[in-house]
Parts: structure tokens; sequence; C-alpha cells
């Protein structure tokens, strides 16, 4: 564990005023280390996608704030980028041309971004299928170009909404794989991973911590350290990676039952 | 009560400022104008739903139906308007002729919307639905009774407001038909209502007074939108349990304001896809059997009328300068520019709206009402008191191109505006989340996000503004006033037309012109904007 966390949240919470005031998060606080892989797990409406959204800077704490590498950030910066849930693919947008729009912005030169596109959708499987438009791909391949996207950036945190509940499950169990070999890939820039989830045994199989939180309003009710060995996909047949998804389906659940 | 007093307020004023005994009768000019409105609606609401559920249910029925009713689309109806009430004029005398005659423009300015409203939104049931009722039984009246009409209602309303604006937009049209002929003798066919009031009194050189039928013509479509329309969607929304998964329950009036407009975009998108597909799958067959009917009638015309001016006389008439065929290409080509000005101008206006509302928050806010105030103008009795307005301070010509770019903007500017700002509004929150993410900002995030997803609504918007500019572009060519011999004359086609009809009367020839105007609207139709349609069309991102 390293001094200084890449990321800590500290004290958010978000109050939705639509009329009436809900408050979506109370109090949620937690760090993430450097090189590590979190995952945000709880059931709908905990709240969990919309802490994804304030640690992007897409949507603002109503208090609390969010400090990147020890300063404090408000803003969507190119260090943070983020893997949508329905991928955000511009229709109208070739993979390539997705891959290249926010190097553009960037500032980053042409022909780098063209070469770092090409070398990004390779990675992911896809050097063939640099022209496609994504309503010429399966969901599948949606993602890998949203993972592509998201890296060729350069980015220190990855953070997905629930990449994979949108797809299905072999799909799913391939970009699983995918994206745990670009964590653990010392050649990349990118190792620090948050992802929000609320699958048990996806969350197992890929984190190095679990946050486990609660709905209405949205809490830290747990953490969860995962005690399993990498490369995870080896050990998915072992005692130990059934007795956590136990432990963190009870965490989950006697929470559930507090509520009722 | 509020729409009740702004009328009497307007009644009380008009009464004042203009005089008692000028506006006194309004109130039952309004009275007949609405009652003909009215009732043309409730003809072509059954025509519509009759035809319409036929078209959608019945395979064979649709194989003639739709062509039948796209061709009637997209004929320009103040093209022919002159041919029926002439027709209709010898046929029924004594002024049925001059009625029947209204009522049928009305008719047509009414119809289409709800016909392809009502095929839609019966192709448009899901099939999980059909399926359950067909698994529970149900078959003929029942089918109809619990599935087809629920499911049409939506679609139905969202037409008939439509229908309803259009059909006041072209009252004063169809009430009131002035033309000189060739000898200079005056000849007005006009039946009673508000429309002819504020021609008459237009043509009378009571300027004032026309404006003041204009106020409450626009007064009395803005009511009967707020009163009837909005209330009856808003109803309707309420309880649906059959499209519970499409239209979810209303919650609140900011809300409930949104989504009637994304309803209403919806038909338009799915009804204008809905023409393209039907009309694709038919254009082999049984658009070239309509085109053959089409050009044989004409053939046969144009034979028939031979022997009376001799092929000589025909065949000089091309090749002369100044003949009325030798204008065509010419003067179709300064009616097209005419409706690509307005056209390019509306475009600029609704880009800077999508523009707006993607970026501004409280853009709806102000954006709805004032399109239900815009919307409520009846742009085609705007046009001839704007002329003779102008025409005080201005040379002729210029003053009635002004009139004709302001009535063509007026007549085009709603379709773009109203697709292409809800299309902008309905952008998926994940794209405006992926711009904010990777810092696409300012114009890049106006070129690489806002103009592509709204491109396909926008190309929707386009094919329907010009499928309107047409129709009222030719009102605009051909001004007569009274105690003038010869009338106001734009050149394009639509003066061609009209010249033909009334000055000259020479069937054929009229014949002739709308063929070639009807040719270049479906021209351009087919080639440039479904064509461009389709391209996009898999671009588009999804709208729920």
């Amino acid at each position: 564990m390293s001094a200084t966390p890449i990321l800590s949240i500290k004290d958010i919470v978000k109050i939705f005023r639509n009329g009436s005031e809900v408050k979506a998060i109370d109090d949620v606080s937690f760090d993430v280390n450097l090189n590590e892989f979190i995952c945000i797990i709880g059931p709908s409406g905990c709240g969990k996608s919309t802490l994804l959204r304030i640690i992007a800077g897409l949507e603002t704490a109503t208090s609390g704030q969010i400090l990147f590498q020890g300063q404090p950030k408000t803003q969507p910066t190119s260090k943070v980028t983020m893997v949508f849930q329905t991928f955000g693919l511009l229709p109208w947008k070739t993979a390539v041309e997705n891959v290249e729009l926010p190097m553009e912005v960037a500032g980053i030169e042409k022909a780098e971004a063209k070469a770092r596109a090409d070398r990004y959708l390779k990675m992911v499987g896809l050097g063939m299928f640099e022209n496609a438009y994504p309503h010429d791909c399966s969901g599948g391949m949606r993602q890998r170009i949203g993972v592509a996207r998201a890296l060729a950036l350069g980015p220190e945190v990855l953070l997905l909404d629930e990449p994979f509940s949108a797809l299905d499950e072999l799909t799913a169990k391939s970009l699983r794989i995918l994206l745990l070999q670009i964590w653990g890939d010392p050649a990349l820039p990118t190792n620090n991973f948050v992802m929000v989830t609320h699958n048990v045994e996806e969350a197992v199989m890929m984190a190095d911590r679990i946050i486990v939180m609660s709905p209405r309003p949205g809490r830290v009710v747990g953490e969860l350290k995962v005690p399993l060995p990498r490369p995870r996909f080896e050990h998915l047949r072992d005692p130990l990676f059934f007795d956590t998804v136990d432990k963190l389906m009870g965490m989950l659940s006697s929470n559930v039952e507090e509520q009722m | 009560m509020a729409a009740f007093a702004a009328l009497l307020a307007t009644y009380l004023l008009g009464s004042y400022y203009i005089g008692m005994s000028v506006v006194v009768d309004v109130p039952y000019y309004a009275l007949l104008s609405l009652g003909r409105v009215a009732i043309v609606y409730f003809i072509s609401l059954g025509v519509g739903l009759a035809f319409g559920i036929l078209a959608a249910t019945n395979k064979h029925a649709e194989r003639v139906l739709v062509p039948l009713f796209d061709i009637g689309q997209s004929v320009p109806i103040l093209g022919y308007f002159p041919v029926v009430l002439t027709f209709l004029i010898i046929a029924f005398p004594h002024g049925v002729g001059n009625e029947i005659g209204a009522d049928f423009l009305l008719f047509t300015a009414m119809e289409w919307d709800i016909f392809f409203g009502v095929v839609g939104a019966v192709k448009n049931i899901p099939s999980s639905v059909e399926e359950a009722a067909r698994g529970y039984g149900f078959t003929g009246s029942n089918h109809l009774r619990y599935v087809v009409i629920p499911a049409v209602l939506p679609a139905l309303l969202s037409a008939s407001v439509l229908a309803w604006n259009d059909g006041w937009t072209f009252d004063v049209a169809s009430e009131f038909v002035q033309f000189a002929n060739s000898a200079g003798k005056l000849t007005t066919y006009s039946v009673t209502g508000l429309g002819s009031y504020i021609q008459l009194a237009t043509q009378q050189g009571h300027i004032i007074v026309s404006w003041y039928g204009v106020l409450v013509m626009g007064e009395i479509i803005f009511i009967t939108n707020q009163l009837i329309w909005h209330q009856l969607q808003n109803r309707v929304a309420t309880h649906k349990p059959v499209l519970a998964t499409i239209i979810r329950p209303d919650l609140q009036s900011p809300l409930r304001l949104r989504r009637r407009f994304r309803r209403l975009f919806g038909l338009r998108i799915r009804q204008v896809a809905q023409t393209v597909r039907v009309s694709e799958q038919l254009s082999t067959r049984a658009l070239a059997v309509v085109f053959v009917v089409v050009l044989s009638v004409v053939g046969f015309l144009v034979y028939a009328h031979l022997p009376i001016r001799g092929l000589q006389a025909f065949v000089s008439d091309i090749t002369r300068p100044g003949g009325q065929l030798s204008n065509v290409p010419l003067y179709s080509l300064f009616t097209i520019g005419r409706l690509f000005a307005a056209y390019i101008t509306c475009v600029g206006i609704t880009l800077l709206c999508a523009v707006l509302a993607v970026t501004k928050k409280n853009f709806a806010r102000y954006f709805y009402p004032l399109y239900d105030l815009g919307r409520s103008v009846p742009y085609l009795a705007v046009f001839l008191p704007l002329f003779v307005t102008l025409h005080g301070s201005l040379p002729t010509g210029v003053s009635q191109e002004i009139a004709s770019f302001i009535l063509l903007m007026l007549a085009m500017v709603w379709y773009l505006l109203f697709n292409v700002v809800t299309a902008a509004r309905a952008l998926p929150t994940e794209l405006i989340e992926v711009s904010a993410v990777f810092g696409v900002k300012g114009w890049k995030r106006v070129t690489d996000i806002i103009l592509p997803a709204v491109l396909p609504a926008f190309i929707t918007g386009s094919l329907l503004a010009w499928g309107g500019g047409w129709n009222v572009v030719i009102y605009s060519e051909y001004v007569q006033l009274a105690g003038q011999s010869t009338p106001y004359v734009l050149p394009g086609l639509g003066y061609l037309l009209d010249n033909a009809a009334y000055v000259l009367g020479d069937i054929p020839l009229v014949v002739f012109f709308l063929f070639i105007m009807s040719g270049i609207v479906i021209l351009l139709e087919r080639l440039v904007w479904r064509r461009l349609l389709k391209r996009v069309e898999r671009f588009g991102v999804e709208f729920n």
C-alpha cells in the first residue's frame, strides 16, 4: 500500500433538489491506492453511479471533495476517463474516429492521435474494424471501442460504470479478462480502476477491494479485501472464491434486511 | 375564462378603434369559419381513421391507399385548387360549388397528417401486444376496440393538432378566390367566413380591418389549441395501459409539456420513416402504375387539346420566347430559388436554436410557449395584408417578394424548429456526459456532437418544410386585387399555373404545369430528402 492514495473520496454528500429533496449519497469516504482495482457494489438506488459521476466531474457534490493526487478535483480531466454503461459512442463516427476525438480535443497531434488510436484498437482486438461504424458492431465490439477511447488518452484512473451490464454473459466474460490484462500491464500508464457494478461474482473476480453501499440514502456499509490470488481467472473454482462471494452476498443482504 | 376574456377584449377594442359597424359581424364570421374547419376536420378524421386502419391492417389495401395518399400529399393543394373549383362551380351552381370547393381545400389540408398518423400508429403497435391479443383470442371488433383504437389515440391527437392548424391556415385561401380573365373581367368566388372577411377588407383597402381579422383568427387558433388539443393530449396520456412502455405517466406540467412535444415529434419521425419505408417497397410497381395513369391523363388532355390549337401552335409556343411553355424551366428555377432563400434563413434560425437547446438549461421554458404562439399565426392570412401594407412604401415587385419571403418562412420554419429542437433536447445524457468527460467543448461540440445528433430530425424537418413551402409559394406569386385589371405577379411556376387557370382558362395547360410542379416536388423529395434521410438514419441516436 502506497503512502498517498491516487484518489481520495472525502465526505461526499449529494442531495438532489427537484421539488423535494432527495439524499442520494450520505457522507461517503474512501481512498483508492496506487495500482488498486476498486469495485463499488450495491443495489440500484444506492448512488453508486452518481458517486462515479462526481469522481468524473460530471456531477458536483453537495458537500465534500474529491482529491486526485492530493489536489481537489471538480472538473473532468484527461487524467481520469470513463467507460460508459451503454458505451456512449458517437454513432456518426467510425471506431477510429471515436477513439481519436478525445485526443484531438486534448491537443494531441493528428498523426500521433491516429497512431495511438490504431495501437489501442489493436490492443482491444479491433485492429480489423477501425473503419466500422458503431451500428455495424456488436455490443461487445462497441464496448471495446469505448475502452480503447478511454485508454488512448493515457489516464491515471479509469472509471467504469457497469461496463458489462448491457452485454451478454459470454461477451462480458471475455471483456472482464481483457480489462484485467490491461489493468495488470505495467507497460500501460493506466493502473488504477474504479468500477461500479451490481454483480457480486464480477466484483470478486476483478477487485482488490470492494466498497459495499446501501440504498436511500447511499452509504458505505462495508469494505471487503478480496484475498484471492491473481491471475483471478485461474482461481474461479477455488473454495476461497465462493467463500468470498458468499461473504459479500452476506454483507449486501444483511443490509437489505435492515432496510426491511 | 382567460381565453374568452381575450376574445371579448379584442372584440371591444376593435369596435372602439375600428368602428362598431365594421366588426359587429366578426363573431358570426368567426363562428362560420370555426364550424367549417370543425366539420371538415371530423370528415377528415373519419376518412383518415377508416382508410388508415384499413391500410395498416390489410396488405392489398395498403398497396393501393398508401401511394394514393402519398401522391395526394405530394401534389401542392393550391396548385390544383383552381381546376377543382372551376369544375365544382360548373357542376354545382347557386353557391353550392363554392362551399364544396372551400371544404375540399380544407380537407386536403388536413387529411394527410391524420391518415399517415393512423397508419404509423397501427403499424407501431408492439408485436408483443399484438401477440398477446392474438393469444387471448382478441379478434375483429374486440381487437379494434381494445388494441387498435387505444394505440391510435395518441398519434391521432398529435396529427389532429397539425391538421387543425393547417386547416385554419388554409381557411383564408379556401373562402376567397378572385381573378380577372384575359378581358380584365373580375370574378370572385367566396363563401362567408373569417377568411373571406380578411380578404375582402384587404381588397377594399381597409388594411387595419384585415390585420384585425388576422389577429382574431390567430387568437382562435391559439385558444382552440390550448383548450381542446392540449387538454385532450394530457388526458389521453394519463391512462394508456397498452402503450405504458412508450408513454410514462405524467408527473409535472413542465415535464408534461415536453413530453407532449416529444410525442408529436416521435410521430413525425415515425410517420416519415413509415412513408419512406412503405413507398420504398411499393416504388417499383404501384408508383409506376400511378405515374403511368397520370401520364396518360396528361397525354390524353394534350391530345384532346391539339386539334383545337394545332400541333404547330403547341410547338411554337414551346419555342417562342415569352410563350407560356418556354418560361417553364426558368420560372421553375425562380420558384425553387424563392423557396431556397426562405429555407436557408430557416436553417440558420433552427441551428442556432438547436445549439441553444443543448447548451442553455431553461431554453425549453421559453421555446415551447413561443412555438405555440408562432404556430398559431395563420400565415396565408397574413400574406395579403402584409403585401398591401408593404406596397404603400415599397415598389410592387420588392414588396411582393418580401411578403412572399415572410410567408414562406412562416410556412417552413416550424417544421424545422420543432423537429430539430426536440431532437436536440432528447439527446441522450450519455452523449452529453461523453463530451464532458473528454472535454469536447465549444465549436467542436457543435460540429461533432450536436449537429450530427440532430441531422436525421433536421432532414425530416426539411422534407416537411419543403412540402409545406411548395403549397404556399403558389399563393404568393399571383395576387389579384379589386380595382386592378391585371394581377400582381412574381415570375414563377405558381404564376404560370394561376395564369393558365384564371386568365387563359386553359385546363390542359394547367394540368401540364401541375404535372411539372408535382414532378419537381416528388423528385426533390425522393432524390434529395428521402435519400439523405435513409443515409443518416443508421447514424441516428436512439430516442425514447
